[in-house]
């Protein structure tokens, strides 16, 4: 187990800046999950850890030992891949015990840390069959047994649950996370999923056009999203854009008549962006207590059904359209108020 | 008045499943009606002429075979897995070279041998593996050495004019498959602590197994059927099959022995062949 470090890290492929000076920690034990868009560059900021992308510039540190420019097979790094990469020629016992025979271990050696690696993910008795004998989900447990056996100094999750079906993946991310925290490995996990990575990370990196957009841990960087983008990639589904007006007390942005104040820097006529997310919208004013919260008016244009909830689009009499879920049946048309607490509404 | 019922005529119903059947059929009959011309009736005929010489029916032109080119036979069957080992081994390391670098210039000159006409590449090797040929002078210069031996007419000079010829085919086929096998199949070999030697001996070749096996069955055929080859840039003895056959029909008119060499060519790439069947039946019961 291991500190992670990487230290003004850039790649570039031709004029598209897939890793721009980014900079991380992760500490020994922790689960940092790297979160992203397609084409954020999370998956070459996992490529560059285990040595598969020469970087242009910068340095990956593990511990105090720098691995910028070592081979990816002298790095002891293992990866878990998108699509598992199990060989198929080999059974599972062969790709689990392949990096212990590399390693020059005995046999007897070996026979044992694949029966713990298997035991570890729960395949005790599948080790005779071949990767495509097994299902999507015994495989996945493959990749992670035959990256585990070897101890690596970092686990390295690309993406591991992608190719599952969302039963399988939800259950699956609870038993890498209680796997993970038994090992204490250091653990950098690739993902697209927002819930995935909020819900399994002591750490959550954000990327987008290979920068750091914001790092922190899982409840911060939720509640306090750094800019629009970290908001919008996050689950808030409402982004409005809006302009800023002026009149004798200062400048203000209307949102469904609600005078909101405009930060600091922005001048007249400037436009700023409006974030909240749908489901933190009541319309019980007493539920938010003794709290300040906005009042927004406006009239219910479109409706559907969620299951649970409904979700309502709200137009404003500033022309901007409003989504929020309510659990209370309500008729399209009808004029209605909405509360929300000043601290989930913000202002960029 | 009562409506007349509808009288139900009998007809021919042709089912879906045999018009397909007949479409089929009339699409794959110009490919068999050529494979039966061209291929099955001269190999029957050369496997009962085989059987047939002066003194009757028999296994005499196979006893006649044997006592006269036992030895071609084994020199046959010598330099051809000579060739195609070398050529397993060159194709193999090209195409391992050319999967994990991208080199143009090497993917395009790799291949112009496959362009070369047999007679033309027997003839170029002949003047470059000659005693005053170009291999040679080269050496000479180099090396300041004379009157160098010349490896044309010798089983080395025709293993290498062999081996010249027949790997860009099978280069073509394993980078192929090389190519098809994804990255992280290679990267999750180098991730464990493997290198690349190690990632194409035990993960490309094995994975790409059936090509690999197909484009040693092809170059085993073409080896050990080639006339042009054996005769520009062969040693004069012993000699290839091909050759004593021609020899057999043109000078002695004697088709029962040379039907004989034929068939014993064709149960030697039959043994090989159903290594392969063998192996690919097992691999898809697996």
């Amino acid at each position: 187990m291991a500190n992670l470090t990487i230290r003004n890290l850039s790649k570039s492929y031709g004029a598209v800046r897939a890793l721009d000076n980014v900079s991380l920690t992760v500490k020994e034990g922790k689960l940092a999950a790297v979160l992203g868009p397609s084409g954020s560059g999370k998956s070459t900021l996992v490529r560059a850890i285990a040595g598969f992308v020469r970087c242009d510039s910068g340095e990956i540190l593990l511990d105090n030992r720098n691995i910028t420019h070592e081979k990816p097979e002298l790095r002891n790094t293992a990866m878990v891949f998108q699509n598992y990469a199990l060989w198929p020629h080999m059974t599972i016992y062969q790709n689990i015990a392949y990096g212990l025979k590399l390693r020059k271990k005995s046999p007897e050696e070996i026979r044992e840390k694949v029966q713990w690696a298997l035991e570890l993910v729960d395949l005790q008795g599948l080790e005779d069959r071949y990767p495509k004998q097994t299902s999507g989900g015994q495989q996945q447990r493959v990749a992670l047994a035959r990256a585990l056996v070897v101890d690596p100094e970092i686990l390295l999750l690309d993406e591991p649950l992608s190719n599952l079906d969302a039963k399988i993946r939800y259950r699956l991310r609870f038993e890498i996370k209680k796997l993970q925290k038994r090992l204490n490995i250091t653990t950098i996990y690739i993902t697209h999923d927002q819930e995935e990575a909020l819900s399994i990370a002591d750490q959550v990196i954000l990327l987008n056009n290979g920068q750091i957009q914001q790092e922190d841990d899982p409840e911060s960087i939720y509640s306090s999203p750094n800019n629009p983008f970290v908001a919008e990639f996050l689950g808030a589904s409402n982004v409005i854009t809006a302009d800023i007006l002026e009149d004798d007390q200062g400048l203000y942005v209307l949102l469904g008549g609600a005078r909101l104040p405009v930060p600091r820097g922005k001048k007249p006529h400037d436009k700023v962006s409006i974030i909240m997310r749908a489901d933190e919208v009541s319309q019980d004013r007493e539920a938010l207590g003794d709290s300040s919260f906005y009042t927004l008016k406006g009239r219910i244009s479109e409706q559907m059904y969620l299951g649970a909830k409904r979700r309502y689009e709200v137009a404003t009499g500033e022309g901007h359209t409003l989504l929020v879920d309510l659990e209370k049946r309500l008729p399209t048309d009808a004029d209605i108020e909405l509360y929300i607490h000043r601290d989930k509404l913000y202002i960029y | 008045m009562q409506p007349r019922a509808a009288v139900k005529r009998p007809s021919i119903r042709v089912s879906d499943g045999q018009r397909e059947a007949v479409s089929g059929l009339v699409l794959v009959l110009p490919a068999l009606l050529v494979l039966c011309v061209l291929y099955i009736y001269p190999l029957c005929a050369s496997i009962a002429g085989s059987f047939v010489s002066d003194e009757g029916i028999g296994l005499h032109n196979f006893a006649k075979a044997f006592t006269l080119y036992g030895t071609d036979i084994l020199f046959t069957i010598g330099i051809t897995i000579i060739t195609l080992v070398l050529v397993f081994v060159v194709a193999v390391l090209t195409a391992s070279f050319l999967r994990f670098r991208n080199w143009p210039f090497l993917n395009f000159v790799y291949r112009l041998p496959l362009f070369i006409p047999y007679l033309i590449a027997g003839h170029t090797m002949r003047v470059f593996l000659a005693p005053h040929g170009i291999l040679n002078i080269l050496i000479s210069r180099v090396t300041g050495l004379s009157d160098l031996p010349g490896l044309a007419f010798s089983w080395i000079g025709l293993v290498i004019t062999f081996v010249w010829k027949q790997f860009p085919l099978a280069t073509l086929l394993i980078l192929g498959a090389f190519q098809s096998v994804e990255d992280s199949y290679i990267e999750a070999s180098l991730n464990l602590g493997g290198n690349k030697v190690r990632a194409v001996w035990e993960i490309l070749l094995p994975i790409c197994r059936p090509t690999v096996l197909v484009a040693m069955v092809l170059t085993f055929v073409s080896t050990i059927g080639c006339l042009t080859i054996p005769l520009l840039i062969g040693p004069s003895k012993p000699v290839m099959l091909p050759i004593d056959m021609a020899f057999r029909i043109n000078y002695m008119g004697d088709w029962g022995v040379a039907n004989a060499l034929g068939v014993i060519s064709y149960l030697i790439v039959i043994a090989l062949s159903m290594y392969y069947l063998s192996y690919t039946v097992k691999k898809e019961d697996a």
